[in-house]
């Protein structure tokens, strides 16, 4: 359980050992419980990762990677940042495959003027070279144009490892996660899985987090 | 935390003339012990009396003072971004490591900040006439000019001095962004 102003999140269990993308309509409580897992915000409860109790730790020693909707500018010229990073988690020999898989090679010399999609794709590059055992991500593709979004999308999918996705987009969750969940007035309401054999069910659940606009 | 934000805020609340005389009070304290008879601070009250009051340094001492309560809120507004520390933590980052890359990557929105309010502090009349009036700024030059000749040549003055600090505010802003 976490708490925003007099805002309440309380989820009873949540097991996120793929893509699991949360969905919901603004204000419905994703990004506290994103916040209370990354050790943001305080909570109640327990988080396990990488197969240890983490809820008293930190956030820079739960090992959840935490990728936001608004890229965070890096602090110095891209590739010194992403060794900077790599050093400190024993990365170095990856520093090059993560470029390369996320295809930021003409960033690498640069320190400004990178478009916000440029800067979600090097703190993408930053959090897979930090070695976390679970990505934590909000609407990270939001500031995306399509090309972008499919590329960041397809290494989520890539992976191979938990990451807990938010997003507006029930299609992108669809395209993304294995396991989707339904959230609402701080309450993940249900979670679906293997969307290929229940596309309809989907539908209907993305219906259902629309209809109240409706 | 709290208790130093409430000791760096005092210059914004209170008269820049109380500033300088507190500022004056505190750099003469050193040559009032030393009239009393504690000779190892002679040295340093003769070292202010040479180099600080009414000296280069006093006016760039001045200007600090005057610029702390804006320079304070734009690095605790720094530290306060959350997201950004969230992101940092995340990657492993703590202590110092992450202060630094927190100032670093909003580099550009604190240098400019800073920069400001330097610029600001400068036209702090009240502290500098008191503690630091030669070498002349352009605020007691203004001043000086009004008292003596009137309004007229102010004005040249003033209007001289806007056209000087925006343009150093742009190229600041060109430069930082």
């Amino acid at each position: 359980m976490a708490r925003r102003g007099s805002f309440v999140v309380r989820v009873d269990r949540l097991e996120v050992n793929s893509v699991v993308s949360i969905v919901g309509r603004n204000g419905s409580g994703k990004t506290t419980l994103l916040d209370a897992i990354a050790g943001v915000i305080k909570a109640e409860g327990r988080v396990v990762a990488c197969g240890r109790d983490v809820s008293r730790l930190p956030p820079e020693r739960r090992g959840l990677a935490y990728v936001q909707s608004v890229p965070v500018d890096p602090p110095t010229r891209v590739d010194r940042f992403l060794r900077m990073v790599a050093r400190m988690h024993s990365a170095e020999a990856e520093v090059e495959e993560v470029v390369r898989r996320l295809g930021i090679e003409t960033l690498l010399s640069r320190r400004s003027g990178l478009s916000t999609g440029q800067k979600q794709l090097v703190n993408l590059a930053a959090a897979l070279l930090a070695r976390p055992c679970a990505f934590l991500m909000d609407e990270p593709t939001s500031h995306l144009d399509w090309l972008n979004k499919k590329t960041f999308n397809d290494v989520v999918k890539a992976l191979g490892m938990p990451v807990l996705y938010v997003t507006h987009d029930p299609f992108e969750a669809m395209y993304v996660a294995d396991v989707i969940c339904v959230m609402e007035g701080g309450r993940i309401l249900r979670c679906v899985r293997e969307r290929r054999e229940e596309l309809e069910q989907v539908y209907k659940v993305a219906e259902s987090f629309w209809s109240p606009l409706r | 935390m709290g208790a130093l934000a409430q000791v760096l805020y005092i210059p914004a609340v209170v008269p820049p003339t109380s500033v300088g005389v507190l500022l004056l009070a505190s750099f003469s304290l050193p040559r009032l012990f030393c009239e009393e008879g504690v000779a190892t601070l002679c040295a340093l009250a003769s070292f202010v009396s040479e180099y600080v009051i009414n000296k280069p340094l006093g006016v760039l001492i001045a200007m600090a003072v005057m610029a702390l309560p804006t320079s304070f809120s734009i690095f605790d507004g720094a530290l306060r971004e959350e997201r950004a520390e969230a992101f940092f933590r995340a990657l492993g980052f703590s202590g110092l490591r992450l202060l630094l890359l927190l100032l670093l990557s909003l580099r550009s929105a604190t240098a400019s900040a800073l920069v400001f309010s330097w610029i600001r502090s400068f036209g702090e009349l009240g502290v500098l006439l008191i503690f630091a009036s030669y070498p002349m700024t352009a605020s007691i030059y203004i001043y000086q000019a009004w008292l003596i000749y009137g309004v007229g040549p102010a004005v040249g003055a003033s209007l001289a001095v806007i056209a000087a600090v925006a343009a150093l505010a742009f190229v600041a802003r060109r430069w930082l962004s």
